[in-house]
């Protein structure tokens, strides 16, 4: 008969790396979005490149994590919580994989506007940046430190960034009526700001990812929030 | 033994269960996808509120098949084949419930399009959405029917749709250079085309969840085939 306290232990251990690996692979994703916005605010090239080149990492990542994940599930049989923290990982590793996806986009989109004049209006990602930037670091320590109440306000809050991210968007399809020869330029920033609120939705994902694991309930799409123990 | 054929068809129940939900998801975004275009072409905006409508099954499915996927991983500790078969089916309902957003972002595109009067270029939306659709048919058939080679086909398919996307978006930054009158319109189909070009990154996904459930190949990421390319890939169980 197997040890049962070693059987434990190994599950804990497995379960351990994963999250050492969504940790791993979560500021990754986060410093290829911040090079990525760097580059296009400070106009280096360099940047954007190495967002770009550090993206194939982010995608290793996702894969060893499912590959993890599996060879939990199939070996150790992981029931209720273990089982949830494997398959939310899985999920969370998804949403990271997209996240530096879109990292990549918006890195592409900044070279284009690095190879033209400037445009004054690119000050303006910063604060949209910002506020995707904060969701998403606040939705991984949610879901790493299995922090509902943090995982909850995350998701009942994304409205900041929705409505900066559909006021600069108004913002730069007026500017464009006004100064046509420049439409490519306001074309870009319209995406680059859709891919942060894009990222801010991700960032949502994490949480809500977070919440299944913590409490086993499935709260998408208008699901029922659980009770926050006080 | 009683006993055991019993868990055996509880298990098959469930398995058959699953890919019902995934075929019925399927349907609903494909047609979502027709309504939306169709909306978007014909001015009706009737056709995009009933894709948005649509959408909150699409949802609830989402939901039905991870609670599926999870109970019967729990229950029945299934392996090999069957295991990949629950997982796969996971990833292919998170990514159809995506391809069903997409629709609804298409949907109400169409509608503000349809408030105001109408463009030429709008036409060209035409040829990308029977690109989109008919590549995401035939992954969400590769994935149902298990179809290796139809499935190794979806990756080369979306090139097409993606230079067809690339040409639009240029034409369309062309017109908003001089005709400033109608900005509104060519940032709504920029979106529009948008949200198709990402159907087709899906049936991408959805091509690269089949082949694994198939092969236990993960190709994702320019992920290696096996040497000598797919002619060497097999169904194994």
């Amino acid at each position: 008969m197997p040890d049962q306290r070693h059987i434990l232990s190994a599950v804990e251990e497995a379960l351990g790396r994963m999250n050492a690996l969504i940790v791993q692979m979560a500021s990754m994703a986060e410093n290829n979005l911040a090079n990525a916005i760097r580059g296009l605010l400070e106009r280096n090239e360099d940047l954007c490149n190495c967002a770009i080149a550090d993206d194939a990492e982010v995608d290793a990542l996702e894969k060893k994590i499912d590959e993890e994940g599996h060879a939990l599930i199939l070996r150790f049989s992981p029931m209720a919580r273990d089982l949830r923290r494997v398959i939310s990982s899985m999920k969370a590793s998804t949403a990271l994989e997209r996240i530096s996806d879109h990292a990549v986009s918006i890195a592409r989109r900044a070279r284009l506007l690095n190879a033209r004049e400037p445009v004054i209006e690119t000050g303006m990602i910063r604060p949209i940046y910002e506020l995707a930037a904060s969701q998403l670091k606040r939705a991984v320590d949610a879901f790493h430190h299995g922090d509902l109440a943090l995982a909850l306000r995350i998701v009942q809050n994304d409205d900041p960034l929705d409505i900066a991210h559909y006021e600069f968007i108004d913002q730069l399809t007026d500017t464009i009526a006004k100064n046509g020869p420049q439409a490519s330029d306001y074309v870009a920033l319209i995406f680059i700001t859709r891919l942060l609120e894009r990222i801010g939705d991700q960032a949502v994902n994490i949480a809500e990812d977070a919440i299944y694991l913590l409490t086993a309930t499935d709260i998408r799409h208008g699901g029922e929030l659980p009770q926050v123990k006080a | 033994m009683p006993q055991n054929n019993l868990i055996i068809q509880a298990s098959e129940d469930a398995m058959a269960a699953l890919d019902r939900d995934i075929k019925r998801m399927g349907e609903i975004v494909l047609e979502s996808l027709q309504l939306a275009s169709e909306g978007l072409l014909t001015r009706n905006t009737d056709l995009c509120n009933k894709a948005i409508a649509d959408d909150e099954e699409v949802n609830l499915l989402e939901k039905k098949v991870d609670r599926t996927g999870v109970e019967i991983i729990t229950r029945f500790g299934p392996v090999a084949a069957n295991y990949r078969r629950i997982i796969a089916s996971m990833k292919v309902s998170t990514v159809l419930e995506r391809v069903g957003d997409h629709a609804v972002s298409l949907a109400r595109r169409g509608r503000k399009l349809n408030q105001r009067p109408p463009i030429p270029e709008t036409e060209h939306i035409r040829q990308l959405t029977t690109l989109a659709a008919a590549q995401l048919r035939d992954s969400i058939a590769a994935y149902c029917d298990g179809q290796l080679d139809a499935a190794l086909r979806i990756q080369a398919r979306d090139t097409d749709l993606d230079q067809a996307y690339e040409a639009f978006t240029q034409r369309i930054i062309a017109r908003m250079e001089t005709d400033s009158e109608h900005v509104k319109n060519y940032v709504d189909l920029l979106f529009a085309t948008r949200f198709i070009e990402r159907i087709g990154d899906q049936s991408v996904n959805i091509a690269e969840d089949t082949i694994y459930h198939l092969t236990a190949m993960d190709i994702r990421h320019g992920g290696a085939l096996p040497p000598g390319g797919s002619s060497q890939l097999s169904v194994i169980g």
